[in-house]
């Protein structure tokens, strides 16, 4: 499925006397199998742009549309709405609340209707795409480590079958083992189940490995919607919004400006890194680049 | 840390850790016990007073459990706890303690009392019982070192994360501290909320002197500090300096833990054959043996 | 959001003013001397007098009359309510009847007396809040009950309490806004179903939203002691409550105030016979 937004805005207070403009004239559309990066420093509208998607928001002026229909349209059906498109948001386990496992993922698959035999069985699918064996299923959703409770809270969006799958900042507060773990568990949720993805992050090293086009919001703006080649080359402008482009980025554009060149192409992982350094170490036209960098 | 000789600082050991053992005893409603953690586990160091520490390890490591026995807010089963010479087991100078090492938390929300930002970072020498006359000197003072003294009117509901978390700081500052404690600060906040809070502990260390402990996963973060303890399974793992610490990857790889990026790239550059003139442990230092390199290759 | 995270100050309204500079002590024993003068006055110059000290409380604050009634707005249906009843309620001389509904002489006075002291407690104790901000009223009321502390009420862990709950009323709330939103996302449903099925819905929101109270407690717990908190005992103050000459003068003020309101109110000069020939109301 495909989500548009056409020259959304969002102003909270609108009465107030310093009415807040949290979306202003917003146009993009995501879906339809892409990988997409949201970045934002807090306070850039990042988490009041996805609650428009799945309509927890309403604009102020502006349309939603999904698959060419308007999702505040009359009679709409916007339940129908969350379930194809699934919000996580920030500190999902939060959310946890049913004595065990099981029952809090299948909250989400019966609030849509299903009869429980169908409910406990999209749990359980959804439980094993997020890794939780079943021993876990009649625990308390309480007992179970921090890594653990988030991959349960996102299954309780999985359950629902979602088309497009909202995470906002899955990877917050975990450890660098734990951050790994989630990511390439979203990876996978996009890789073999087609699910399009929004992975909303104030950390580009996050989405740069998996995003296919990212988007930088700043004050309600959209920036930048871009490949991400194009938004790293602006780290400069980045820096400004309050935000850093990744370390390889960062690495490649210092060693350019030092004189060393011949790279071809971004890099994000150390190992594509490392690979271009030596490239351009290697190349006789890196090598005379420094030589004149040197003088 | 003061087996270290390279230093010119004053060695005088702000905390003194001997064989520290603490258990989570988890008890039924008869007050059996269910199930206990070992947390700390036979944990020795000394910390100079005056230097940045980093703590690193993963979740469960034991390094939160540890920066609470700091400041006395757990007692060790086992072994003592010297903090600027006074036993964390004489509860006659618990004040004193808490008072020296003091601690900011992870989370901004959770650790803030008062409803303007003055009243709040009043609130520890206020319980320490500073005369009042001296009470706003002292806030203004540590709301200026953080420089937050403009928001000192304001609703601690109205600040950015990293403003929250500064302010934090300033209320530790006004007890007049030798050791900052800082448990995973940055957890919570956005680069630039990251940055507000790192600079504002590295100023307090470089100028005044302020012994650091910072607890944080990140490897950036701990490649800045003078000295890094690495915690496994309420052990000490490793320790050194950065440079000591990530230069060993692979050890610290069987613990979960990676290096920095930098020092990453010149660990593969390694593998192929490119050998730097050292461990690099930030990006500046990569970029200089890259291009020192890259010239000698011509 | 932005409305919510206002609510810390309450319905403070920041102005210069000589209320706003009084002691907040002043401001609560001058608040609670008003209300009990509205219910010993039982005469019309009585409430004259009650109405000349309320103008005077209310134009010495600068706070605009418009913002105390808006204040009104949330209590109108509470006052409509008093004066209903006691207008149809009310046993004695008939004044006007449909059917089984009489209006008494005796209900529109009670009514209309209950309605004015309803108005003047409200609006009179909104000047306090209105001038006050909650720490200081907090401080006010701890330094006020101070005495009881010997009869063993924690006086002191009481204003902790009230100063620490208003600081996470609205922490709270935005977290109440997050979790309902978050389980809408799930497809839940807090606006249909009769009560019985709204009540048994509300189980996914207060169920997180208890385990993140208790879990913000308990990390501020460890916080205040990491601060060295330890009750009352030592314990100073940045800004400590004192009296200054304009407080002695409001006390004054307030203690002329009911000796008058107990003469006129009580009528003890038979000033009401002026309004009423037939006696008191």
């Amino acid at each position: 499925m495909l989500l548009r937004f056409d020259h959304v805005n969002c102003i909270y207070d609108p009465d107030a006397s310093e009415p807040v403009h949290a979306l202003t004239d917003v146009s993009l559309s995501v879906g339809g199998g892409e990988f997409v990066g949201l970045i934002g420093h807090t306070g850039s509208g990042k988490s009041t742009l996805v609650q428009h998607m799945n309509g927890l928001l309403r604009p102020t002026s502006g349309t939603v549309f999904a698959d060419d229909t308007d999702i505040w349209s009359d009679r709409y059906d916007r339940k129908a709405l969350r379930a194809r498109v699934g919000l996580v948001f920030q500190y999902p386990e939060h959310q946890l609340f049913e004595t065990d496992v099981l029952a809090d993922v299948c909250f989400g698959p019966r609030n849509l209707g299903r009869s429980r035999e169908d409910a406990e069985r999209d749990a359980k699918e959804a439980l094993s795409m997020v890794g939780i064996e079943e021993a876990l299923f009649s625990q308390s959703p309480f007992d179970l480590s921090g890594g653990q409770k988030r991959r349960v809270a996102i299954a309780g969006v999985l359950a629902m079958h979602p088309e497009i799958l909202i995470l906002d900042e899955p990877t917050a507060g975990l450890d660098p083992r734990r951050r790994e773990e989630i990511l390439s568990l979203i990876s996978e949720l996009h890789e073999t189940q087609h699910i399009s993805i929004v992975l909303v992050s104030h950390s580009m090293e996050d989405v740069a490995r998996y995003a296919d086009r990212i988007l930088v919001m700043d004050n309600g703006k959209v920036l930048y919607d871009d490949p991400p080649a194009a938004v790293f080359a602006r780290h400069r402008e980045l820096a400004a919004i309050g935000l850093r482009a990744p370390e390889a980025a960062l690495l490649l554009s210092e060693l350019s400006e030092a004189g060393l060149s011949g790279f071809d192409t971004y890099a994000v992982s150390a190992e594509d890194t490392a690979k271009e350094i030596l490239q351009a170490m290697h190349s006789p036209q890196g090598v005379a680049a420094d030589r004149e960098g040197a003088v | 840390m003061s087996t270290s000789a390279d230093s010119s600082r004053a060695a005088r050991d702000i905390l003194d850790a001997r064989d520290l053992t603490f258990r989570y005893v988890r008890r039924d409603e008869e007050g059996q016990v269910v199930q206990a953690t070992v947390a700390l586990d036979g944990v020795s160091f000394s910390i100079r007073a005056g230097d940045f520490i980093a703590i690193i390890g993963h979740n469960g490591s034991g390094k939160s459990t540890l920066a609470k026995h700091l400041n006395a807010l757990l007692l060790p089963d086992q072994g003592t706890l010297f903090v600027d010479g006074l036993d964390t087991h004489d509860a006659a100078k618990i004040l004193e303690i808490r008072r020296t090492a003091g601690m900011v938390f992870q989370n901004p929300d959770n650790q803030i009392i008062g409803q303007i930002v003055e009243e709040d970072v009043a609130f520890g020498p206020e319980n320490l019982g500073v005369p009042t006359e001296k009470i706003l000197t002292r806030v203004e003072n540590a709301l200026s070192r953080v420089d937050m003294l403009k928001k000192r009117h304001a609703s601690p509901n109205k600040l950015s994360g990293g403003q929250k978390q500064r302010v934090s700081i300033a209320g530790i500052l006004a007890m007049k501290p030798k050791v900052l404690i800082l448990d995973e600060p940055t957890a919570m906040l956005d680069p630039s909320g990251r940055q507000e809070v790192l600079s504002a502990v590295h100023a307090l260390n470089r100028d005044e002197g302020i012994t650091a402990i910072l607890i944080t996963h990140d490897m950036e973060e701990a490649a800045d500090a003078d000295r890094v303890i690495v915690m496994d399974r309420g052990k000490i793992a490793m320790t050194g300096t950065p440079r000591e610490i990530f230069s060993r990857s692979e050890e610290l790889a069987t613990l979960g833990l990676a290096v920095p990026f930098p020092t990453q790239v010149a660990d593969l550059l390694g593998k192929q054959g490119v050998s730097l003139p050292g461990t690099p442990i930030n990006r500046q230092e990569l970029v200089a043996m890259i291009l020192q390199t890259a010239s000698a290759f011509k | 959001m932005a409305m919510l995270k206002d609510i810390t100050l309450g319905q403070y309204y920041p102005a210069d003013s000589v209320i706003h500079r009084l002691d907040p002590r002043v401001k609560v024993v001058v608040t609670l001397g008003f209300i009990v003068s509205l219910f010993v006055i039982s005469t019309i110059p009585g409430y004259l007098l009650a109405a000349l000290f309320l103008w005077l409380w209310i134009r010495l604050s600068r706070v605009p009359l418009r913002f105390m009634l808006r204040g009104m707005k949330s209590v109108f249906f509470l006052l409509f309510m008093t004066v209903v009843f006691n207008l149809f309620l009310t046993p004695g001389e008939t004044l006007i009847s449909w059917g089984k509904l009489v209006i008494t002489k005796e209900g529109v006075r009670i009514a209309s007396l209950m309605a004015i002291r309803l108005v003047f407690l409200i609006l009179g104790s909104s000047v306090m809040t209105f001038t006050t901000t909650p720490t200081r009223l907090t401080d006010a009321l701890e330094s006020l009950m101070r005495p009881l502390t010997r009869l063993h009420v924690p006086v002191h862990e009481i204003a902790m309490m009230m100063s620490i709950a208003l600081r996470f009323i609205p922490i709270l709330m935005e977290e109440t806004d997050k979790i309902m939103k978050a389980q809408m996302a799930r497809g839940a449903d807090f606006e249909s179903g009769n009560i019985i099925k709204r009540a048994k819905n509300l189980i996914p929101l207060l169920v997180p939203l208890f385990i993140s109270a208790f879990r913000r407690a308990n990390d501020l717990a460890m916080a205040m002691e990491a601060r060295c908190y330890h009750g009352s005992e030592g314990r100073t103050r940045m800004k400590p409550l004192v009296y200054a000459r304009r407080d002695r003068a409001a006390y004054l003020l307030l203690l002329l105030y009911l000796v008058l309101s107990v003469v006129i109110g009580r009528d003890l000069l038979h000033l009401s016979s002026l309004f009423f020939p037939g006696g008191g109301v």
